[in-house]
Formats: structure tokens, C-alpha cells, sequence
């Protein structure tokens, strides 16, 4: 597979478990977006050939994104590369529905449908919350990115050219990467494979811990880089630590695909 | 033990280094890059470490809030007679009143080549500053001999930070610069012989330490046959045979530690213990190499400075006069017996591994590593300097009172560990 063909893979991961996927946190972090979100029960397979094939569940005010499991659907939308499933994130496209016509007009044939608006009004506080300096718009800003940026890691370390070769050797376990008393989420390695949940590890084998929000922040922002992090105590890192370094090296990659 | 077990009422406090870092950091990538800051993963959690020294000397030294440490780091190795030996120190001096960075080369070097050739027992000696000048070197000279690309190296190794010795995940580093690694692991000649049977038209050398002294794992001994087996391979198919010595170096025999295990290397890279400190690195080979590293244009401006030399050859000296390897063995040896004794009182299971000289530690107890990080940070916060995942180092001037001192140190931080953990020592 040529570069760009793998980028563009790649890319079409991240935007699924990643940029998609982050709708479950904005929901459990914003009153406002879960309201929306209950305004829809469905289940909607994206199938993008030789890209990620996942669901999408909104569930009374919850979303969760996972991957295909063969339970039946109420959408099925296809794209026919990765390619065209990232112009579809963009807006340049529409997918194909092979289930479902009607029911994909009402979840994303106009911008008034829950996941237009969902995925419009994360789109604008994941790019102008940065500029809102001690916000509570910041803040959310700053926890979504935390978020997307751990589920991107596990997308890029299994599919991206350079991040495969560090996730393939990333130790079986969890590690927690945590916004101390805030927020956590867990990359869990497993025979060279990553998976993310946006949920506190319960039994991590290393940590990276970020010291507050504002930290973490800076740091996703590209403010201040995560060495000097270390050396201030900004940012710990402690446990099996041969994880966490070759888990820099895929998050070094991230900017490329979550910019 | 000489001195009896007390509990010290308060540990360590890092105020002013702490100042320092914030003032570094703004001034200095990470504060303190590289394998002497804490970003590196060997001080964990950071919080329990000194950054800034004020003084050393001896075995001891202390930091920028004035708490002293036994050190077993040395520096990374440097350190091998006892941080400011008067002796080389008054031999540096002297030659830095007669001339350091000259046009010409002081004759100092020729006397420093002269007894470290003769030392470690090889013809020549080829003088840069850091142990990656002359890894990068050893590998140009392969190169240069047999007309051949790749490069086989042992998993886990170590040989520096030149893009060449990185795998192409790490920052900075292209693909293209991995091209023509080959990767083996370490006492397996029967993957040695696969390899080498499959491309020796096409390897060059075979680099690796002379036992495996990495991090994050029991350090790994040579197995009997394995130097004689690798060294047969190479002999056979045209691989010129590198043992990086940077770290083990007249640490384990000052012959050379291929003479240790038994077996001569073609090129041997020497830095750390080779001058108690001053900054000098060589690498020293075989006769039938000297063309080929000849011909290499491969020079820096400080390569010839007369001052390390001086401090060499005092310090080389002296290692002999002493029989330092011996008594590096005997302190190394006094102390981990020490240590496994304390663990098993405590039924902790502590992991001793490597040559004594260069012991390494880890605690076994859970997957996370997390018991022996808490063990390590409260011996350092109590004045033994030691780091979570590396090897440590012995060095002349350290005393059998410093070790049994720091016994009593490492038993009280071990209390703490294992009192926080109930749940894990019952």
C-alpha cells in the first residue's frame, strides 16, 4: 500500500474512533449535548472498504462508538474508501446507504439532526475553545482533545506506517493516562494490537498522569512539550515505563492526524 | 554491619534544585536532556530526585539543597576511581598549564595510546570524546574492511544516539536510517547462524555489549560457548566483531571485557571509566583493521586535547596498581548479598542480575513496577543515589562502612515500601 493510501487509512480510523468516537465524552461532559443526543435511539453502521467498519449507538443521551459486532443495525452507511469516508467528516460527501434511506435523512441528511448538530458544535469547541483562555469553553475544549487524542493514539499505533511500529511493541496491559482527579481514559495493548476506553483503567500497568487541566492544555496545544513537563512534575510518568516510551512515539504522530 | 539501623525522622527535600529546573527549563531543552535528566525514565517518580549537584567527591556527593548521597551511578560509569581524585586531578592541572586544545598533538597522547594499547591488549588506539563517536566510528571501519551494509545488533541494545543505532519511530529518524539493521537476540547462535547464513554477503559487523546490561529487565550473562560461537561466525564469514565496552569497561577486567569472557573482539569501544571523568573516548583494534580505519576521514576539534589524556593515564594507572576489577567485584558483591538478604527477610522479591560491578536491581512483585519504583524513591530521598532501571556502578573510593551504610538506608526505605502494601505483604 502506497503512503498516502495508508495515510488516508489511517486518517479515516482516527476520524471514526476518534473524531466521532469523542461524541461519547462530549455528551457526558455538556448537559446541552446529551439533551440533543436523547432526541434519537439509533444504531448506524459506518462501512468504509478497507477503512474502519464500526457503529455509532445513541442510546437515550449516551453515544458509544465500537466496532462492528454483526447486531443489526437501523443504518447502514457505506463508503467505498477511505478516502471518501474522510471527505464524508469533511463535508464534501455523502455516504452510501445500503439500509435504511429514510432513517440516514433524519441522522444526517440535514443540519438540524442530532448529529449534525452534535458533531458541528464539538467541530467549533474543539477549534475555538483554544483561543478561550480560562474558559469553561476551554476547559471542555481541553477534555475533548485529552480524549481524542487517547483514542487517536490506538487508531494511529495499529494503521499508521511509522506508529505501527511502535504499538507492535508496546507491552501487553493498560496504561492510564489520567488528568489527575479530573478526567482518565486507558490505552490497553494487547499481542501488538491497541484499543482505547474512555473510561479510568482499573488495573493499569503504567501512567501518565497530566498534574491539572491547564497542563494538559498547554501541552495539547503545543505550548510546552511533555520533556520539560517531566522534569517540572507537570506530567508523571511512572510504571512500566518501556510502554510509555514508545507510546511518545506514536503521540509525537498524533498532530498529523487530530490537527 | 558497622552501623546500626536508625530511622531518620525526615527525608529530603529538593527546594533549590527544584528552583533550578524551572529556571532551566526555559533555557535548556527538557531542563536536563539526556540520560542525566529525569525525562529519561530512570527517576521516577521525579519528585523523589535531587536535579543539580553542588559538589562530589569520592563516592559521595551532594546536591544543590546540600543533602548528601552515596552515589552508585557514578555519573553513568565515569566515575570509576572516586569522583576528584587528587592524583589525576593534579595530573590534569599540571598538563593544563602546559597546553590542552593545541595545533599539534601534546606527546601525552602518544604515551596515553601507548599504555592503553597495552592495556587492553590491541594495536592501535583511535581517540574522539563521546563512546557515539567511536560506536559511529567502529561501524565505518567495518564498513570500509569488508565492502558490506548491514549491521547486526543484539535486541535491547544500547550504542549510542546516532540515527543508525535508533529504530525509525524515534524522532529524527528515517526509515532509510534502519535500512540495513538486523536484529538478533542475544545468546541465541542458532538465529546467529540463520542470519549470517542468509546475508553474510551483505553484513558488515556485529556489534553488542559484552553482556546484556539493559534497562526495564534482568540484566543477562553471557551463556558458555556463546562469545567463542559468535566469534567463530564472524572469523568464518568476513564480520568484523565490535564489543561496545562504553559501560563495562575497565569495570569487569582492564583488559578489556572480551578478554573477561574470553574471546578477542576486531574493534572494542571504550569512554566512561577510561579517564575518571575527563572526556576522552577510544576505540582500539586489531592490526589487520588499521588500513581501513586509517583511510577514514573522522576528526572534532577537541579529539586531541592533551588534558583527558593526562587524566588517562594516571587514572589508568592507578586501576592497575589497585586490582580495581577485583575490588569492584568484592564491594559489588558485599552489597547486593547485603540487599538480597534485607528482601528476603521482608519476602520481597528483589532481582539481582548482572556483574556485580555493575549490578541491576529490580523488584518483582507486580507487573507495573510500581513496588520497586516506591522502594527506589525512598532510598534516594534518604541518601542513596540510585536509579529505577539501570545498572549502577562501583567505583574504588567506595568503602565497606558506605556500603554497609547504605544496607541500613535501603533496609529502612524497603520498611516503608512494604508497610504501604499491605495488600501485597501480609
Amino acid at each position: 500500500m502506497s503512503i498516502a493510501k495508508l495515510e488516508a487509512k489511517t486518517r479515516a480510523f482516527v476520524n471514526f474512533f476518534a473524531a466521532i468516537g469523542t461524541l461519547e465524552k462530549f455528551v457526558e461532559l455538556d448537559e446541552k449535548a446529551k439533551a440533543v443526543a436523547k432526541q434519537q435511539n439509533i444504531i448506524v453502521r459506518f462501512n468504509v472498504k478497507d477503512g474502519p467498519d464500526g457503529l455509532l449507538i445513541f442510546n437515550d443521551g449516551a453515544i458509544s462508538t465500537l466496532p462492528f459486532d454483526g447486531r443489526k443495525v437501523d443504518i447502514h452507511l457505506y463508503c467505498n474508501s477511505p478516502e471518501k469516508f474522510n471527505d464524508v467528516i469533511d463535508d464534501k460527501a455523502m455516504p452510501i446507504p445500503l439500509k435504511g434511506i429514510f432513517k440516514t435523512l433524519k441522522f444526517m441528511g440535514k443540519p438540524e439532526t442530532p448529529f449534525m448538530v452534535l458533531t458541528k458544535e464539538m467541530s467549533s469547541i474543539l477549534r475555538d475553545g483554544k483561543r478561550l483562555d480560562g474558559t469553561p469553553e476551554q476547559e471542555l475544549c481541553t477534555k475533548l482533545s485529552f480524549y481524542a487524542m487517547a483514542a487517536a493514539l490506538a487508531q494511529i499505533g495499529n494503521n499508521d506506517r511509522i506508529g505501527k511500529l511502535a504499538g507492535a511493541r508496546i507491552h501487553d496491559g493498560e496504561i492510564s493516562m489520567e488528568i489527575k482527579d479530573l478526567e482518565a481514559t486507558t490505552i490497553i495493548a494487547n499481542g501488538g494490537k491497541l484499543t482505547t476506553k474512555m473510561r479510568k483503567s482499573e488495573n493499569p500497568r503504567s501512567f501518565m498522569i497530566f498534574d491539572s487541566i491547564e497542563t494538559a492544555g498547554q501541552l495539547i496545544r503545543g505550548e510546552i512539550d511533555a520533556m520539560s513537563c517531566l522534569s517540572s512534575g507537570k506530567l508523571v510518568m511512572k510504571g512500566f515505563i518501556p510502554m510509555l516510551e514508545d507510546l511518545n512515539k506514536i503521540l509525537n504522530i498524533v498532530p498529523k492526524y487530530l490537527s | 554491619m558497622a552501623i546500626e539501623k536508625t530511622a531518620k525522622k525526615e527525608t529530603y527535600k529538593y527546594i533549590q534544585s527544584q528552583k533550578t529546573m524551572e529556571r532551566a527549563s526555559k533555557v535548556v531543552p527538557c531542563g536536563v536532556y539526556g540520560h542525566l535528566g529525569p525525562a529519561e525514565g530512570c527517576m521516577i517518580p521525579t519528585s523523589a530526585y535531587p536535579f543539580f549537584l553542588s559538589r562530589a567527591k569520592g563516592s559521595e556527593m551532594w546536591d544543590a539543597d546540600g543533602n548528601r548521597f552515596i552515589d552508585y551511578m557514578c555519573g553513568y560509569g565515569p566515575n570509576v576511581l572516586g569522583y576528584c581524585d587528587p592524583e589525576v586531578d593534579e595530573a590534569a592541572n599540571k598538563q593544563m598549564t602546559l597546553g590542552n586544545c593545541t595545533t599539534l598533538p601534546n606527546t601525552i597522547m602518544v604515551d596515553f595510546a601507548e599504555l592503553l594499547t597495552d592495556t587492553v591488549r590491541k594495536d592501535w588506539a583511535f581517540f574522539a570524546k563521546n563512546g557515539g563517536d567511536v560506536t559511529q566510528l567502529s561501524i565505518m571501519v567495518a564498513r570500509a574492511h569488508t565492502g558490506k551494509k548491514k549491521i547486526i545488533f543484539v535486541n535491547g541494545y544500547y550504542h549510542g544516539v546516532a540515527p543508525w543505532t535508533q529504530k525509525p519511530d524515534s524522532p529524527g529518524v528515517l526509515p532509510e536510517d534502519c535500512r540495513n539493521s538486523i536484529y538478533v537476540n542475544f545468546n541465541d547462535l542458532d538465529q546467529l547462524t540463520k542470519v549470517i547464513s542468509e546475508q553474510k554477503d551483505k553484513i558488515a559487523c556485529f556489534i553488542a555489549t559484552p553482556y546484556m546490561h539493559g534497562n526495564f529487565k534482568d540484566n543477562v550473562l553471557p551463556e558458555d560457548g556463546y562469545w567463542a560461537g559468535v566469534r567463530k561466525l564472524c572469523t568464518e564469514n568476513n564480520i568484523v566483531l565490535i564489543i561496545d565496552d562504553i559501560r563495562a569497561g575497565f569495570r569487569l577486567n582492564l583488559h578489556g571485557s572480551d578478554a573477561h569472557y574470553g574471546f578477542e573482539a576486531d574493534l572494542i569501544c571504550f569512554c566512561k571509566a577510561i579517564a575518571n571523568g575527563y572526556n576522552v573516548s577510544a576505540l582500539c583494534g586489531k592490526n589487520f583493521l588499521k588500513p581501513s580505519v586509517s583511510s577514514i576521514m573522522y576528526t572534532g576539534s577537541y579529539w586531541m586535547s592533551a588534558v583527558p589524556f593526562a587524566a588517562g593515564l594516571v587514572n589508568i594507572k592507578k586501576l592497575i596498581d589497585a586490582d580495581a576489577c577485583t575490588y569492584f567485584k568484592k564491594m559489588g558483591t558485599r552489597l547486593t548479598d547485603g540487599l538480597t538478604k534485607i528482601a528476603a527477610t521482608k519476602k520481597v522479591n528483589l532481582s539481582i542480575s548482572g556483574e556485580p560491578a555493575m549490578f541491576y536491581l529490580m523488584i518483582k512483585d507486580d507487573n507495573s513496577l510500581l513496588l520497586h519504583q516506591e522502594w527506589i524513591a525512598e532510598c534516594v530521598k534518604r541518601g542513596v543515589f540510585i536509579t529505577n532501571h539501570h545498572n549502577h556502578f562501583i567505583n574504588l573510593s567506595l568503602t565497606e562502612e558506605l556500603v554497609d551504610e547504605t544496607l541500613v538506608i535501603c533496609d529502612e526505605a524497603m520498611d516503608v515500601m512494604v508497610k504501604n502494601h499491605p495488600e501485597v505483604y501480609n
